[in-house]
């Protein structure tokens, strides 16, 4: 392949062209010759270009990353060649991945190796790939070029950002105070028994212990604690209705963070959490994992997940939990109020869960239907709006009346609370000693 | 697949665009030009389209007589037989016999043959020294020149053929040209050959055309007689000689009867392309527009633009090759926020469904009015009714005809009656607040 300088040169070569026809040279000899010695230059250029499928690529570094952080890592060329390499590299990544410098100039020597700099900065959480690294060799003189791609099988992977990392301090601080761990209250709430210890003034004298009391000389207490080592079951709806955008992100993307609180919070309290997400089929599946290394392996497994425009299976869904989890559990349901999915998919199939397991439906609400159904009316075009909006308010309404006598509470709030809300629901079913 | 499809669809289009552009020229211009094998093809009795009846019954009308014969055989010995008094008119010379046409130099001394648009093929056999030097690709309607004494016209559509003459170097041009050599009169042991280089002039539908008419009687009424040859397919070869009946005085003469082609005896000269001769162009002094002028450009000029435009493909090659595909993503599937409820509100206005928007209006009011008076859900219509009424002190009957009026006629009626419902509700869920 040629470049411009080929283009220049031919321009260039017009000046000793126009000399030699003014010195009678015929005009269409001075064009063979030009031509000639343009292909020549042209062609052994080429072939002294480095061969750009022989050099060998590595990356190491940043694999994975939250969205809005940055990564780093490298991109190493190694020249293998007798020749020197003289190189345009271009690191071509989905711009998602936001890599700050693409292209990058510069000469090999034979056994050399450089090391391009790689900064992302995600603007979408996934798997972020990289498309192929093109390299263009260039011959000593510029006049002409070898091109190749490489494909190397890269990819980032950006985490969700869990912006409700913010909430877990107070979660924490609420979920201790149920246990019981913190002075404030004397006797921790609960209904599993923990420890036996000694009267102090001011205790319920209904925890007193009496028969502990009659076998030792001091007055004994009962204290209770709420119970662990629950089981949690997050499920993930990533049908249809969570690609609605509530706010400024898809519904699912909201489920994530709510349910990625929700298990920190759970896991902090000695409870087992599962995930399941599935629309038509299961596409992430956690289970068993216990201790330190759930948050790390939850986010993992959800950072790839993406909404699929097709029904949620719920009988699917169900068969699944009543597969795996055998003990009786809390089942949490991310998905929306929306009496389509839920009327047909899950309304059928809910009973046979309800009957093994607690269930809990939490629903990000969509604000533009609230703002849908109070449209200022103008004229007709609106009081259509917000008879649709009102209508699709009164359907939700429905749904959720339909399942709470089902025996499920619903939880239905919007993207900026829900996270929290969610937890809280949880940490009201502990205290109340309902998982 | 989808990419290789379209990269084939940029290389066919183009293509694609020339080929119709052809066939829509090619097609009208082949299916316009008259067919010499049609039966009323120039001919002066049958009628048609490109018949020549009219300038036949012109002809008539000037005095001279029009004789029509179907068979060359017939018409040159009607034509042999005036002894030099005649014209004869050949409207199809490619379906004369070329012996037939051979046979035309032996006319009497003084006799004319007019040919409409012999080939080469023809005038070697009729007039060897006569040679078709460029065929247009329509009729031109050219002036006859200062210098023409065949016609009195001035302006006739006549050039399509061009004639010129085989000359060695030394030989003069001998022919008579006008209409800028469409029409030439060449003599040839004492017979007037006219060709006429298109068919134009004598069909009756140009016939009004400029000076076509006055054209075509001037070449055809020079003699009182005029020997009309009207063929309209190929003829048999003429019987010569055969073993049976050998030549009756031993001296070879055609016979004009139509029959076998037999080996024409040594003796017989026989119709010989010229081999010592070439083709000249007129070089005499009233004919140098057909020369070819001096370029005004200098010699060097188009080696220059060959330079430049090679330099601007080497440009558009090395600008065209790009580093690498364009970056792609795929996009996550993200759908606006309540969109069903939107499409619902279009699908409403469509189909002008007043009562339904209306009706969905009032069962959500008479629920939230319900619920503010404390009574139970879905309370019957009386009791709605007589509560509002209590409650507010309005007559009962405007109360049921906001609540369960009649369907609204028009925009403007829907429009009123939304705004007084939602008004009703807003009063008295604020009342029921300030209680």
């Amino acid at each position: 392949m040629v470049t411009i300088r080929t283009a220049a040169l031919i321009l260039a070569a017009l000046v000793p062209g126009a000399v030699a026809v003014s010195a009678g040279v015929p005009p269409w000899s001075a064009v063979a010759v030009i031509a000639v010695v343009v292909v020549l230059a042209v062609s052994i250029d080429f072939a002294l270009a480095a061969d750009p499928k022989a050099l060998r690529l590595k990356r190491s570094g940043d694999t994975a990353v939250r969205l809005g952080e940055q990564a780093s890592s490298e991109l190493s060329v190694h020249n293998g060649q007798d020749g020197t390499a003289r190189l345009l590299v271009r690191n071509a990544w989905v711009p998602s991945a936001g890599l700050q410098k693409h292209n990058y100039t510069f000469s090999l020597r034979p056994g050399q190796r450089v090391a391009l700099p790689e900064d992302f900065k995600p603007t979408r959480r996934g798997d972020r790939p990289s498309l192929g690294v093109t390299i263009r060799s260039f011959g000593p003189l510029r006049l002409a070029f070898k091109q190749a791609t490489h494909h190397p099988d890269w990819t980032l992977r950006v985490l969700p950002r869990f912006e409700s990392r913010k909430h877990l301090p107070e979660k924490l601080a609420k979920l201790r105070q149920v246990e019981g761990a913190t002075a404030i209250r004397g006797r921790g709430q609960g209904t599993e028994f923990d420890t036996l210890r000694e009267y102090v003034p001011g205790d319920d004298v209904r925890s007193i212990d009496w028969r502990a009391t009659a076998r030792r000389n001091d007055v004994m207490l009962r204290t209770w604690r709420p119970e662990r080592s629950r089981r949690v079951v997050c499920v993930l709806d990533t049908g249809r209705t969570s690609a609605v955008r509530v706010g400024d992100e898809p519904r699912l993307d909201a489920a994530m963070d709510a349910a990625l609180l929700l298990a920190a919070v759970a896991q902090e309290a000695g409870d087992q959490v599962d995930l399941i997400a599935a629309d038509n089929r299961a596409r992430a599946v956690v289970s068993g994992v216990t201790g330190r290394g759930l948050l790390p392996k939850l986010v993992n497994a959800i950072a790839p997940l993406q909404p699929s425009l097709v029904e949620t299976d719920f009988e699917v869904i169900i068969s699944e939990i009543l597969r795996r989890e055998r003990k009786r559990s809390l089942v949490v349901v991310f998905t929306a109020l929306e009496p389509g999915a839920l009327g047909e998919g899950l309304l059928p199939v809910l009973p046979k869960l309800v009957a093994r397991h607690q269930v809990l439906i939490a629903a990000v609400h969509d604000p533009a239907l609230a703002e849908l159904a109070s449209t200022p009316v103008t004229d007709a075009t609106s009081v259509y709006e917000v008879a649709a909006g009102t209508r699709a308010l009164m359907e939700r309404q429905k749904i959720s009346v339909a399942l709470a006598k089902n025996g499920v509470s619903v939880l239905d709030c919007p993207a900026s609370t829900f996270a929290s809300q969610v937890t809280d629901a949880y940490l009201a079913l502990k205290a109340a000693g309902r998982l | 697949m989808t990419k290789k499809r379209r990269r084939w669809h940029r290389i066919a289009i183009p293509f694609i665009i020339l080929i119709l552009l052809n066939i829509a020229v090619f097609v009208p211009h082949w299916l316009a030009e008259p067919d010499s094998s049609d039966p009323h093809y120039l001919s002066p009795t049958v009628a048609g389209e490109t018949s020549a009846q009219k300038l036949a019954e012109t002809l008539q009308g000037k005095g001279i007589t029009v004789r029509r014969e179907t068979k060359t055989s017939d018409a040159l010995t009607a034509f042999w037989s005036m002894g030099g008094k005649a014209t004869l008119f050949v409207p199809a010379p490619e379906h004369v016999n070329p012996t037939y046409l051979w046979m035309l130099r032996q006319s009497p001394a003084g006799s004319r043959i007019v040919m409409v648009e012999p080939g080469d093929a023809e005038l070697a056999q009729a007039v060897p020294r006569a040679a078709a030097a460029q065929r247009r690709w329509a009729t031109a309607v050219t002036s006859a020149g200062p210098e023409c004494k065949l016609t009195t016209a001035k302006r006739a559509a006549v050039t399509r053929t061009r004639y010129t003459e085989w000359l060695s170097p030394e030989d003069e041009l001998i022919g008579k040209y006008c209409f800028e050599q469409g029409l030439v009169s060449l003599s040839f042991n004492g017979i007037e050959f006219v060709l006429a280089g298109s068919d134009d002039p004598f069909r009756g539908d140009r016939l009004s055309e400029n000076d076509n008419a006055q054209l075509a009687t001037d070449l055809l009424s020079a003699r009182p007689t005029l020997i009309w040859l009207d063929l309209h397919a190929a003829e048999p070869n003429p019987l010569t000689y055969s073993e049976q009946s050998p030549p009756p005085n031993g001296k070879p003469i055609p016979s004009l009867a139509p029959g076998r082609e037999v080996e024409r005896p040594d003796a017989s000269p026989r119709p010989k392309q010229s081999t010592t001769f070439s083709p000249r162009p007129r070089q005499t002094a009233d004919s140098t527009a057909t020369m070819e002028a001096p370029s005004p450009f200098p010699n060097w000029l188009v080696p220059l633009f060959v330079m430049l435009a090679l330099a601007a493909l080497v440009l558009a090659i090395a600008r065209g090759r790009r580093l690498g595909a364009p970056l792609t993503e795929p996009l996550p599937i993200e759908v606006k926020g309540a969109e069903t409820a939107i499409g619902r509100s279009r699908l409403y206005r469509r189909a002008k469904a007043r009562g339904a928007a209306l009706d969905t209006l009032r069962l959500e009011a008479r629920r939230r009015i319900g619920q503010t008076l404390g009574l139970p859900p879905q309370p019957d219509r009386e009791v709605l009714l007589d509560a509002l009424a209590a409650q507010l002190g309005r007559p009962r009957e405007q109360l049921a005809d906001i609540l369960f009026g009649p369907s609204p006629e028009n925009d403007a009626e829907l429009e009123s009656r939304t705004i007084e419902l939602l008004q009703l509700v807003e009063h008295v869920t604020r009342n029921g607040r300030e209680k």
